[in-house]
């Protein structure tokens, strides 16, 4: 066996006669390209045609089925209204699922409602550019459930004054006064920070020292904030908020697997040090682009199989998107290497 | 009239025949150099494409200096330092000064290294690297002409070389024990 005194000098060795027939179709297109030359003119001038075809039909259908859409969703949400009629501009088309969401609210509250509350919590969060969730004050008799609803009233109308809107969601409050809003308990990762906030509030002191409406905090262990502010009726109030820290999730996915067979590294297997909400990976060989194996479960791992059928040597590529415990999203993708050794 | 000459004279007149015969001559030394040049066989392919349209398009321009096989070599390593572009300036953005030149880059040639395992083994590497490697070690073009083409400093160019080598060879010899092991 020969040793090199360099790697690079072993690379130039072994690639010096490297010449691998490139597929037929790499010819195809070189001689495609010639062909369609003669044509590409007339081809330019059918494709513009074409486009501007597109475009014109296309903005005709748009405004033939806009006033369609709009009417349908306007009798779903206010299914319940009395007074349809003052309410139909606000109907926008951003605020439809939110909106349905609401008239569902006002029918039932059950199980289902309260995860669906949570993704428009979600969604609302990222529309108003708030990490922190938001809970509504003022209200201490009603369930959580109404309290969200009124948050997400009061986020989408920007004329709080409508009061018909507000009538029909809760009945019981009184809308003269905007309803004091501030943010939920709340948890994130070491090193992160989060926007705490309280809304339509007075003289609002921060226990940081902070007399903004909004403060920006990066606890390194579990805290507690306070605010005291003044309520409508002069009275002085104190709410907390508890920001609590989470252990950062680290993925580990190995570089290289050699399914043969002897119990050490016969899968690929991806671990988490901390219990994963929702996982999926995707591995592609890299050689075919061919999807060899799926799993939305972090515990079973690829053999090197496809179908029963052992997969050859060489590079893979695996995507692998997880969601911690905080709900965050996180995406990864990378190589590894299938190593056959008997 | 050599051969190449009658060849590239065919291709200069747009003949067809002739296009093919330059194609199924050179097109397998230049698909070795775009498979190292990229990450992908698709990409690979793409650059050869590429490269093999600039190539007839621009023969007058082949000036009979050199060998023909350089000067097309070149068109297919710029096509694709063209197609990296974006991932070659992301990696290329530290400038060290080089590690210890005396380390130890010595390498056994096991059996098992296989052309495949090789390239993928330079696929790893970040964009940046592996157009280094490839420019300096393989080609065999100087600091100064690599920078000059990457649009890098000498310094970096010589520091990303050396760290290619190091990973290469970590690689390889992890490989090996992995190999002992099992």
């Amino acid at each position: 066996m020969k040793t090199y005194k360099d790697i690079g000098e072993l690379y130039k060795d072994k690639f010096a006669g490297y010449a691998p027939t490139p597929p037929e179709q790499v010819w195809n297109n070189v001689q495609k390209h010639y062909k369609k030359h003669n044509f590409v003119k007339t081809k330019y001038m059918l494709g513009a045609i074409g486009i501007v075809a597109c475009a014109i039909i296309g903005f005709c259908l748009l405004y033939t089925l806009r006033p369609n859409t709009e009417k349908a969703s306007t009798n779903k949400v206010f299914v319940q209204n009395t007074k349809p009629q003052l309410t139909e501009k606000q109907t926008t088309e951003e605020n439809q699922p939110i909106a349905t969401n609401m008239a569902n609210n006002n029918n039932n509250i059950s199980h289902s409602n309260i995860n669906k509350q949570k993704a428009i919590n979600q969604q609302h969060r990222n529309d108003c550019k708030e990490n922190a969730p938001s809970q509504t004050f003022a209200l201490p008799n009603t369930p959580q459930q109404e309290n969200n609803q009124h948050v997400l009233m009061e986020k989408e109308t920007p004329h709080p004054t409508n009061t018909d809107m507000a009538e029909n969601t809760e009945n019981k409050t009184n809308t003269d006064s905007p309803h004091i809003t501030f943010s939920k308990d709340t948890s994130i990762v070491e090193g992160e920070q989060v926007y705490l906030f309280v809304k339509n509030a007075h003289n609002i002191l921060w226990s940081t020292g902070e007399k903004t409406s909004t403060i920006l905090v990066a606890p390194t262990y579990n805290e507690t904030y306070a605010a005291t502010f003044t309520q409508a009726n002069d009275e002085d109030t104190t709410i907390y908020i508890q920001v609590n820290i989470e252990n950062q999730t680290h993925i580990f996915i190995p570089s290289a697997f050699t399914p043969n067979g002897d119990g050490l590294n016969d899968e690929f297997k991806v671990s988490a040090s901390e219990t994963l909400t929702t996982f999926f990976i995707s591995i592609v060989s890299a050689q075919t682009k061919q999807i060899v194996f799926q799993s939305n479960d972090i515990n079973i791992n690829w053999d090197g199989t496809l179908k029963g059928t052992p997969q050859p040597e060489g590079r893979y590529l695996y995507s692998i998107q997880y969601q911690d415990k905080l709900g965050k999203i996180h995406q990864k993708q990378g190589d590894f290497l299938l190593i056959r050794t008997y | 009239m050599s051969n190449d000459e009658q060849i590239i004279s065919g291709c200069i007149n747009g003949e067809e025949k002739y296009r093919y015969m330059l194609y199924k001559q050179y097109s397998p030394i230049l698909y070795g150099t775009a498979l190292r040049y990229t990450n992908t066989e698709d990409d690979a392919q793409d650059v050869l494409q590429e490269a093999f349209i600039l190539i007839f398009d621009n023969i007058k321009q082949y000036n009979g200096k050199g060998k023909l096989v350089a000067w097309m070599n070149k068109i297919v390593i710029n096509q694709a330092l063209k197609l990296y572009q974006k991932q070659i300036k992301n990696t290329l953005v530290d400038y060290e000064e080089y590690e210890n030149t005396l380390i130890d880059n010595s390498v056994a040639e096991y059996d098992w290294l296989s052309y495949q395992l090789l390239l993928d083994l330079i696929h790893q590497l970040p964009t940046g690297y592996q157009m280094v490697f490839n420019l300096c070690e393989i080609e065999g073009y100087s600091y100064e002409e690599v920078a000059k083409m990457l649009n890098c400093s000498l310094g970096t160019c010589r520091s990303q070389l050396f760290k290619a080598k190091k990973k290469l060879k970590q690689k390889i010899v992890e490989l090996q024990k992995q190999k002992e092991i099992l």
